[in-house]
């Protein structure tokens, strides 16, 4: 079943594809294709037995759960956020943060229904539903951190890493939501139809430590 | 030689639009839909499967009780405004052929062998390519439990999608009573949540769950279970895994159906995941997943539910599984089976309707035009395959531009055979001169 096909892997651009990189090199894959400074969004890989897609962090599940790509690496956020139907076969444990929820240093939500700024806002409802509050989610794009120091909102649920970010603007970290990384989805047909080749590779990127 | 008329069109679809996730089927698509699941009925048929036609909508209480796996929240419902009540659009034909099976047909004998056919519809998730309706065939075999009703339903599915045309495909066995097993001892809640992450194949989550739920001694086992999946090595790795559990029965049942579809000649299609969960709080036993190239999900699926009958007063076993056309349109454009379509005919010329006739009692679609370049524009526009002149008797296959002279006067029970085996020839001589692809992808609107 297209057995001879590379297998084709949805790859976010950026930060999470160089953190990748070391991985992949332990797996005796050579990433200069990946990193490879022009505009090609196809690169092939190992031999051209992988195919890279290189892709907005974003669309990377969208391209699994269609079967466009065998495979794909993205943020537990994204997966949690929009609930996709997709198999989650290895945690690469890299990119690793905490969905938070935090608020400006020292000051109290005022209101029964706290205003919450996020870029995530099915996580953000699920949380506060979980808890048993009410709470006003505002769809927030990106520097949700200035939410709470306009009056936007008193609160926010943003992905942190180190924190200082927070901590630069005045914010603080309430509770965590939950903890993320980055993990290898993989669709659901593929995987049953080319099994031993993306069982075989998967193995090849496990962590030997863990 | 290709004849292509420049025909303009500008898009207006926006301009009586539809509900989000409905849509038309315009003929070539609808023809085809429709051939594949007569293919697929007429096997259901040849293996003893009786034809029902259940309603659109139903009272939601009544249709609700039987919802297995599926989310409430996909129901779509109204309130019917002759009695006041609470009415939805099946979500899935199986909880009505229940209704049915525990009503209508209760006098009869089991065990019942139904099929159907019909689009469900559910509101659409916030996931990527789910429609609001779903075209599907389907069966359900009720009132007989056993080994063997389930080895039914595997050689009734290969053998509706082999008629089809569909030659690789995967039909990937599991069992839900070996996670049902496993977690008999966790709260409900728990169990829901750690079949969730066994789904996705999610192993720290299912280790961090069954260690929250108290439950830590199992995570080894169920973080095995995950990878254990493919051929029939996968069904001895997991004798030794689970032999001493409470799952080793369900497993055994499992590993027995393997070996009976593999003696039925199934081999080459099967696989198996002791960790698919999918469907856990609905399938009681045997549950199947059929996966070919293209669409990128299940073409099929179907399982054990023995405890589905019951909810609506008649408990019986039962299994079942569905075909989604839509899915299996998809794989097998994929897999390069192009849906064999019968040549339509226009005549021209005198005496266009006596042919036309003649044509038509042959089982033909035949239609008569006017004059010979409106034949060849409403040919290219609408897919007919020849035009016949019947003046000069002369037959044209317009896609390739073979012209042929028409046989003897007389031969009319042989007509259409002429035209199937010209259309045939044509193609053949055509596709050797040019790329057959281009052929077989003939260009939208031209």
């Amino acid at each position: 079943m297209s057995s001879n096909a590379p297998i084709t892997i949805a790859a976010p651009k950026g930060r999470t594809l160089k953190a990748l990189v070391p991985r992949l090199r332990r797996a005796g894959i050579d990433p200069a294709p990946l990193l490879a400074d022009d505009r090609t969004l196809i690169r092939m890989a190992d031999g051209g037995q992988l195919r890279f897609l290189l892709l907005k962090p974003d669309d990377v599940p969208t391209y699994v759960e269609y079967g466009a790509a065998d495979l794909g690496i993205c943020g537990r956020d994204v997966l949690v956020e929009r609930a996709y139907d997709l198999y989650q076969p290895l945690d690469l444990g890299i990119g690793i943060c905490r969905m938070v929820v935090a608020g400006a240093v020292g000051v109290k939500a005022s209101t029964d229904v706290p205003r919450v700024a996020t870029k995530y806002p099915r996580t953000a409802a699920a949380h506060f539903a979980r808890k048993g509050v009410q709470a006003e989610i505002i769809y927030v794009g990106g520097s949700v951190e200035l939410a709470p120091l306009t009056g936007l909102a008193e609160l926010i649920v943003d992905l942190v890493e180190t924190g200082e970010t927070l901590v630069q603007n005045g914010l603080e970290v309430r509770e965590e939501v939950s903890k993320i990384s980055t993990v290898v989805v993989a669709n659901r047909a593929c995987y049953k139809l080319r099994r031993e080749r993306i069982v075989a590779l998967l193995d090849r990127l496990r962590d030997p430590v863990s | 030689m290709r004849l292509v008329t420049e025909t303009k069109t500008t898009p207006r679809s926006l301009e009586h639009p539809l509900p989000a996730g409905m849509r038309d089927l315009l003929p070539e698509e609808a023809s085809n839909r429709r051939a594949l699941s007569r293919t697929v009925l007429t096997r259901f048929a040849l293996h003893g499967f009786g034809l029902v036609t259940p309603p659109a909508f139903e009272f939601a209480e009544v249709l609700e009780r039987g919802l297995g796996n599926l989310d409430p929240a996909e129901v779509l419902r109204f309130v019917e405004p002759e009695s006041g009540e609470v009415a939805a659009l099946r979500p899935d034909v199986t909880p009505q052929i229940a209704r049915m099976i525990a009503t209508r047909l209760r006098g009869r004998p089991a065990p019942y062998r139904l099929a159907y056919e019909g689009t469900v519809l559910r509101r659409r998730s916030g996931r990527a390519r789910k429609h609001r309706q779903i075209p599907q065939v389907g069966v359900e075999l009720a009132g007989v439990s056993g080994p063997e009703s389930d080895l039914e339903m595997l050689a009734v599915s290969a053998d509706a999608l082999r008629a089809t045309g569909l030659t690789q495909f995967t039909i990937d066995l599991g069992d839900a009573g070996i996670v049902r097993a496993l977690l008999a001892d966790a709260a409900p809640a728990d169990a829901t949540a750690i079949s969730s992450a066994l789904g996705r194949k999610d192993e720290i989550e299912v280790s961090e769950l069954a260690a929250a739920a108290g439950l830590g001694a199992l995570s080894p086992v169920l973080a095995r279970l995950m990878r254990l999946h493919g051929g029939r090595d996968a069904l001895t790795a997991g004798a030794v895994l689970l032999g001493e559990t409470r799952a080793a029965s369900a497993l055994a049942r499992l590993t027995e159906l393997f070996d009976a579809a593999t003696a039925l000649g199934l081999a080459e299609h099967l696989s198996v995941d002791l960790g698919e969960v999918r469907g856990f709080a609905y399938y009681t036993g045997p549950l199947f997943h059929i996966y070919a190239d293209g669409p990128g999900e299940a073409v099929a699926s179907g399982g054990r539910y023995d405890e589905l009958l019951a909810r609506f007063g008649a408990p019986m076993p039962a299994v079942g599984f569905a075909i989604d056309l839509d899915r299996l349109a998809w794989a097998l454009r994929t897999a390069g089976s192009a849906p064999a379509v019968e040549p339509r005919v226009i005549f021209v010329g005198a005496s266009s309707r006596v042919h036309a006739h003649a044509l038509r009692q042959a089982g033909m679609a035949a239609i008569v035009l006017g004059d010979r370049d409106e034949a060849v524009a409403y040919a290219h526009a609408w897919d007919f395959a020849f035009i016949v002149d019947v003046d000069t008797q002369s037959a044209l296959h317009v896609p390739t531009g073979v012209t042929a002279p028409l046989p003897a006067v007389g031969a009319e029970a042989d007509s259409a055979a002429f035209f199937r085996r010209l259309a045939e020839s044509a193609q053949q001589t055509d596709s050797s001169r040019e790329s057959s692809r281009e052929f077989q992808e003939k260009p939208r609107g031209a």
